[in-house]
């Protein structure tokens, strides 16, 4: 983001300064641009944008903790972009092992040869790694980047030479918790970040994402339809019914749907009912999208142009 | 399955109350289903939510529950729930405007439903307001009726104690109070005939209690304990007279026969009754439920068993929502651990780990397959074994016992986890294993509700009798779950290893010491052990840990069991 949106955000100027003298201290070469990510969404908060910046600044990694739709990788996209810096996701499921983070062997033109993973090319390339979902990680494939968290930040790769990690690197991981489902994370790698705990999308910052990406939703269909995320929202923490429903894009691809011209609930239901495959599960979903929206409602309904 | 459909339909009303109250912690008395169908009625459930939302449900509910001593009561209740209709739509509306929608929505069903419902003076009274929402005129030509229509409107402004005084009032000048008719006029004027006619006048809201499905809470029942004490006692009572050949039949009647063969229960006996254990018996059995051909004491143990299982599954049934919450928790829990259970095989790959006997390929066959890369594959290549204490003194927790029981075997049967439960008891020197499901079963396990206790528990033996239950133990993982208070105890006493000649007494620490070393050597065969505790147990968990170390799993309250157990189950898992 720009730090003009910061400053609207009310972010402590400090801050923004400090974001200022972080771009000034390390240029990004022409060729590593094309990585800086463009979030399709902002981040609202003015909080968490203070912590995160901070933390960052001070050269920490961060941790995000929440549970699902509020807004991690959103925020992760939103402080790379606001450095200026390129940006690697690495996706922690099950399979993912230090090889397919720092790099592994090839072999080509007879020989072997070290193709370098995400992370290698981040340290080195000072950009922003992004570890999504790092509580799914399997512990001896996080052991290997302990050395390149804590103070060290170093790899050393077997065989090859040890890479110092680029000063202007940072690692953000995200990770979701307090739902059915999640695991703990080992402390060895919980001691390497700060964390920022995010708490679920709240009725204003969610309204003015509706707002932002659809500027003109009637004011009307716009409560409806945040009102509807929140209540699935409490219906998933009472697990009533799975987080499949709980999908913020979901909601958002829906509405896109709508202005295109499909009806409401048919667009939801694309967006969001037809996600879950349980047996009772949609009728429940249904019955809650039914409480905030009319049936036939439709695209003159909820837009004003 | 019209069961389960029932409970889904009614946990699709209580939903669409919870959405609107945004209490989900509410227990309504009232839900609404459509009169044809009996599908959860939208907008009257949204209408008791609302009530929820915005009255004291503590004064209204005394209002109902005085109506209800009436022999007018539905209709009652349905003119007060037609006021509070009004009142919380109003209330609402600014905030929710899909209301009017839903509203009008629901007036045409109701003219669109079927006619059979429509008599009566609280469906004259619901007429009229639908009629209103469709903006047609109420239809009400008799003042009597106007009038107590007019009464129906309650002001927005008025708090729940205004609320329920009106509408004292109302039915006081409407109809001949309660209070006059009670004892004298009601039963010429509104007999118990008439007043039956008024309520069979099907309201729109359903009372709670419309099926059997729904549970008030109950008292223990003063023989809630079956088994249990009883048990023991006339255990006490007949070990002097007992032959051994009566006690073998005795615990046949009671808990069924072998499901071994007599010489594989030699064979058992020769490798498990011995050291500490012997002189004592295994019997490991599917259980039996009915009395048939049981005299004596074997039959009233068989009948209240009986009896217990029909309590076990009403105490399920009452706090059904509860568990299936749980189940849920445990299963999302699970799931996720699961995935730490892919193994990796290695197989020819681009990248990876170089394989130097491979090279000559990539220099000479151009095939750059050089290296060992990883193929994941699934196999949950453990099992789950879940041991129920069945002794007396677990006696006054069966029901949640049972309960809990239920909840993990079904949160492992929905992840596709082989599991098996049993419960142990010990009694006329036999330590009964009664298995409700096997590995090999599929279904839902309601055969644990059978779970009944009586007698002694020789935690030792019975960890021993797990062992034979699980089979070869080198064929895969296992983890054994003990549901257990910690506390060992039985009547025959225990071999000192050290002298043939001396015994001691089967409880307090030496009976802790023989089960924690049943509890190792099973470790030390790979098996992992998780001991779940209830708080019920009184003082601290020091015994327990002496058992299971770390692995110990204290239950607190229901919704935290989950979370608990699913910790525990998962730790193990990924630590395999």
């Amino acid at each position: 983001m720009s730090l003009d949106f910061l400053r609207k955000e009310g972010v402590n100027e400090d801050l923004i300064k400090g974001v200022e003298d972080y771009q000034k201290k390390y240029p990004i070469a022409e060729e590593s641009k094309q990585r800086i990510p463009v979030p399709h969404f902002p981040f609202f908060g003015k909080e968490v944008w203070e912590d995160a910046l901070s933390a960052l600044l001070c050269g920490q990694n961060l941790l995000l903790v929440g549970p699902k739709a509020t807004g991690k990788n959103v925020l992760a996209e939103n402080l790379a972009q606001t450095f200026g810096r390129p940006m690697w996701n690495v996706s922690f499921h099950i399979n993912m092992d230090a090889a397919a983070m720092l790099g592994t062997d090839t072999f080509k033109n007879g020989q072997v040869e070290f193709r370098p993973g995400p992370v290698y090319r981040c340290a080195q390339e000072g950009g922003f790694g992004v570890f999504d979902e790092i509580n799914m990680a399997r512990n001896e494939a996080m052991a290997v980047l302990h050395s390149l968290l804590d103070y060290r930040r170093t790899i050393d790769i077997p065989g090859y030479e040890m890479l110092k990690v680029n000063p202007a690197c940072r690692f953000i991981a995200t990770m979701n918790y307090g739902y059915a489902g999640t695991r703990e994370m080992n402390e060895a790698l919980m001691s390497r970040f700060a964390v920022i705990k995010m708490d679920p999308i709240k009725e204003e910052p969610l309204t003015r994402l509706i707002r932002t990406e659809f500027p003109s939703m009637k004011k009307e269909a716009e409560q409806a339809f945040v009102q509807i995320f929140l209540d699935l929202e409490k219906k998933c923490k009472e697990a009533e019914i799975s987080d499949k429903a709980l999908d913020l894009r979901g909601l958002i691809d829906s509405l896109h749907l709508m202005q295109s011209g499909l009806e409401a609930h048919r667009a939801l239901a694309m967006g969001i009912t037809n996600k879950s495959f349980d047996e009772y599960e949609p009728a429940l979903i249904t019955d809650v999208i039914n409480l905030h929206i009319p049936g036939e409602f439709e695209r003159k309904d909820i837009f004003e142009d | 399955m019209a069961k389960r459909k029932y409970d889904y339909k009614r946990r699709r009303a209580l939903n669409i109350v919870w959405d609107v109250s945004g209490d989900y912690r509410c227990d309504p008395d009232f839900l609404s289903f459509t009169p044809e169908h009996h599908e959860p009625n939208l907008y009257l459930n949204a209408i008791i939510g609302l009530t929820y939302k915005y009255y004291d449900m503590k004064l209204l509910k005394q209002l109902f529950d005085e109506l209800a001593t009436s022999s007018m009561a539905d209709l009652f209740s349905d003119l007060l729930w037609l006021g509070m209709e009004g009142v919380v739509y109003q209330k609402e509306l600014p905030h929710r405007p899909v209301l009017a929608y839903l509203r009008r929505q629901q007036a045409l069903n109701y003219f669109n439903g079927p006619l059979s419902i429509r008599h009566g003076v609280a469906q004259e009274m619901q007429a009229a307001r639908w009629h209103e929402v469709l903006g047609e005129k109420p239809k009400l030509f008799d003042p009597w009726a106007k009038g107590l229509y007019q009464g129906l409107t309650f002001d927005p402004n008025w708090t729940t104690q205004q609320i329920c005084d009106h509408f004292r009032a109302l039915t006081k000048k409407y109809f001949v109070s309660r209070f006059l008719v009670r004892e004298s006029l009601e039963k010429v004027i509104i007999g118990k005939n008439l007043g039956k006619f008024l309520s069979f006048l099907v309201p729109q809201f359903k009372k709670l209690n419309e099926s059997d499905l729904n549970f008030q809470v109950r008292k223990r029942d003063a023989d809630d304990v079956i088994a249990g004490k009883e048990a023991h006692d006339g255990l006490m009572a007949l070990l002097t007279g007992e032959t051994a050949v009566k006690n073998y039949q005795y615990i046949v009647t009671c808990f069924g026969s072998s499901i071994y063969s007599s010489s594989q229960m030699l064979d058992i006996e020769r490798t498990y009754c011995t050291g500490p254990h012997e002189g004592c018996h295994l019997h490991f059995t599917r259980g039996r439920l009915g009395s048939k051909g049981a005299t004596g004491e074997a039959s009233r143990w068989l009948v209240n068993a009986a009896k217990q299982r029909a309590r076990n599954l009403n105490y399920y049934k009452e706090n059904s929502e509860a568990y299936r919450k749980s189940i849920a928790r445990l299963v999302a829990q699970l799931r996720t651990a699961l995935q730490q259970t892919y193994m990796k095989l290695p197989v020819p790959a681009k990248t990876g780990e170089l394989v130097p006997s491979l090279i000559w390929r990539g220099l000479y066959l151009d095939d750059e397959r050089v290296f060992y890369g990883k193929e994941m594959q699934y196999t949950p290549d453990f099992t789950v074994d879940i041991m129920l204490d069945g002794s007396a003194s677990r006696g006054e927790y069966q029901r949640v016992i049972a309960a809990q029981a239920y909840v993990i075997a079904e949160a492992l049967r929905q992840c596709g986890i082989p599991y098996q439960i049993y419960s142990f008891c010990t009694i006329r020197g036999y330590t009964v294993m009664t298995v409700y499901q096997t590995y090999r079963e599929k279904k839902k396990s309601l055969s644990v509700f059978n779970y009944c206790t009586t007698g002694w528990n020789r935690d030792g033996l019975a960890l021993r009798g797990a062992r034979q239950l699980m089979g070869d133990l080198s064929s895969s993982k296992k983890i054994l779950m003990m549901l257990t208070d910690a506390s060992p105890n039985d009547d025959r006493p225990l071999r000192d290893s050290g002298n043939i000649l001396r015994t001691h007494e089967y409880k307090d620490a030496r009976a802790i010491a023989d089960t924690a070393a049943e509890a190792a050597s099973l470790r030390r065969d790979g098996v992992r052990i998780i001991g779940l505790i209830n708080d019920e147990i009184s003082g601290g968990l020091a015994e327990a840990e002496k058992i299971f170390g770390k692995d110990l799993v204290r239950v607190k309250k229901i919704d935290k069991m989950a979370e608990g157990v699913g910790k525990a189950l998962c730790h193990q898992i990924s630590t395999f």
